[in-house]
């Protein structure tokens, strides 16, 4: 048995009041801990320079994405890049600073906007994205700089 | 919000699909009382996409371009947001090196059941660090390995408490032999051999695929069809005369061919041995944990396939002169007769379930 285990079996053997002012003890800890040396809440530093801009490319083909991206605004940008095309060898050698595959449905909760909201909202906080665009909006909009046009 | 449990299967990349094609196999029996959520670091992500499943994915630290500290950070950020999505039961980790960030997220979480799905057959003197890392699942469970009697390896000195079950094959039964070679394109009379060296990641198989080839058409008995990686280059052969099959699973095939050469890696291993496919073994030397060279030899030395050390040209030579007879393949097939079922999914599954308690499934 593990010790993980164990304390779990421990905890669950301890009368409630105790058990819930155990929990409560540990959870403080935790939290303490978390304030003292918050290293699973640290933003990741993409690499390169200029405001961060997420583009949601989720239902687009990701070869004609990566090939739309006008490659001046690439370099003065750092895209982090959401897409549901799970062909995960085109995440490497492309303009942008980084791609992230998000699912494209609802998730087992049924709640699928809740979701699409939450991991969009996930990615801005890590990458400290300054600005969110659609990629379906943008792409209305024509030419070969459909990400500079949406996003400036 | 759904009645039913959510059960999060996490695979590492590994070089190729093994540990995606485990947790796959697990997965198909979890469906029907469970939502199942693959979350993987492995660039096949497709496949498990293709395969209908709620698919996640962070990439892995050596696609990632940050510092081991970072991207456990990455990691740990990434688990934590899952488990406020998807608030799973239990958390199913299929690889041989627990991450530093998976290991703080579990610790975190006591209200996940964390189990720890390992293969054994590590090579010796291996692993001590992963395996000390053991304290931070609830359970072990090892699938079995066909070569678990040639298993020298430090997993064998840990058995305590470690769940054993079959050893687990993914993928659907072969069709028959008639339907997959009318679908191969293949002549029904000829006899054919399957090439399927491995993903190419680890080391370069390009030109011992291309001796294969060469040593199989150049007997004059047999034709070749080549698999290739899904998640690999595709690989152009240099002889018009072989196939080449882009698929995963190929063990929907399996009954077209008459005899393979396969990387003696967890999954061809089993897949062929439990399907009863006369084999060559090419053990891949390279890999950073699995003792591939254990297994074959053992496969070979109890005359349940044969082994060629990816080098002798003669030793080649000889293994495709025996693969054509067909003395020598019935008494291959015999001896797989007598292994069994590579059904070790189900018994994880179980277990998985179990762990979760009847008021919860």
């Amino acid at each position: 048995m593990s010790a993980r285990t164990l304390a779990k079996r421990w905890l669950g053997s301890l009368p409630d009041p105790l058990e819930g002012r155990v929990r409560g003890w540990i959870d403080l800890t935790r939290q303490l801990i978390g304030r003292i040396a918050p290293r699973d809440r640290l933003p990741i530093r993409l690499s390169g320079s200029g405001p961060v801009v997420l583009v949601d490319a989720r239902g687009s083909d990701l070869v004609e994405v990566l090939a739309s991206i006008d490659e001046e605004y690439a370099v003065r940008h750092r895209l982090v890049l959401a897409t549901d095309d799970p062909r995960a060898h085109l995440y490497h050698a492309t303009s942008c600073a980084v791609i992230e595959y998000l699912p494209a449905e609802a998730t087992t909760d049924g709640t699928g906007e809740r979701c699409r909201s939450a991991r969009l909202s996930e990615l801005s906080r890590l990458y400290r994205v300054e600005r969110i665009s659609r990629f379906e909006d943008v792409d209305r909009q024509g030419g070969g700089e459909r990400v500079q046009t949406a996003s400036a | 919000m759904s009645a039913r449990p959510t059960v999060m299967l996490c695979t590492s990349n590994g070089t190729g699909l093994g540990h995606l094609a485990r947790v796959m196999a697990v997965a198909e029996h979890l469906r029907e009382r469970a939502d199942v959520v693959i979350f993987t670091l492995s660039a096949a992500l497709s496949v498990p996409v293709d395969q209908g499943f709620r698919v996640e994915y962070l990439r892995s630290r050596e696609h990632s371009g940050l510092t081991g500290a970072a991207w456990n950070s990455l990691l740990s950020q990434r688990l934590e947001h899952l488990l406020s999505i998807y608030r799973p039961s239990s958390l199913v980790f299929d690889g041989t090196h627990p991450y530093l960030g998976l290991c703080r997220v579990l610790d975190r979480h006591d209200e996940v059941t964390a189990i720890w799905q390992r293969r054994g057959m590590w090579q010796e003197g291996k692993g001590s660090e992963a395996l000390a890392r053991a304290h931070h699942f609830d359970i072990v469970v090892e699938p079995g390995d066909y070569a678990a009697d040639a298993d020298h390896g430090p997993t064998t000195k840990q058995r305590e408490g470690v769940r054993r079950v079959a050893p687990i094959r993914f993928g659907p039964q072969p069709m028959s032999r008639e339907n997959a070679r009318d679908e191969l394109g293949l002549d029904p009379e000829q006899l054919v051999g399957l090439v399927q060296l491995g993903a190419g990641q680890i080391n370069e198989v390009d030109s011992m695929v291309s001796s294969v080839c060469d040593a199989i058409l150049s007997s004059g008995r047999a034709g070749v069809v080549l698999a290739t990686s899904v998640i690999s280059k595709p690989i152009e052969p240099r002889d018009e005369r072989v196939h080449v099959l882009r698929t995963f699973p190929v063990t929907a095939y399996m009954d077209a061919f008459d005899f393979g050469f396969f990387a003696a890696g967890y999954n061809s291993f089993h897949e062929a041995l439990s399907l009863g496919l006369p084999s060559v073994f090419v053990p891949n030397r390279q890999t950073k944990l699995d003792d591939q060279a254990a297994r074959s030899r053992y496969a070979a030395e109890h005359g349940l396939a044969l082994e060629w050390d990816g080098e002798s040209p003669t030793m080649l030579r000889d293994c495709v002169a025996r693969l054509v007879d067909e003395r020598v393949r019935t008494e291959l097939r015999t001896r797989m007769s007598t292994l069994a079922s590579a059904d070790g999914a189900r018994g994880v599954a179980e277990l998985v379930l179990d762990a979760l308690g009847p008021s919860r499934v």
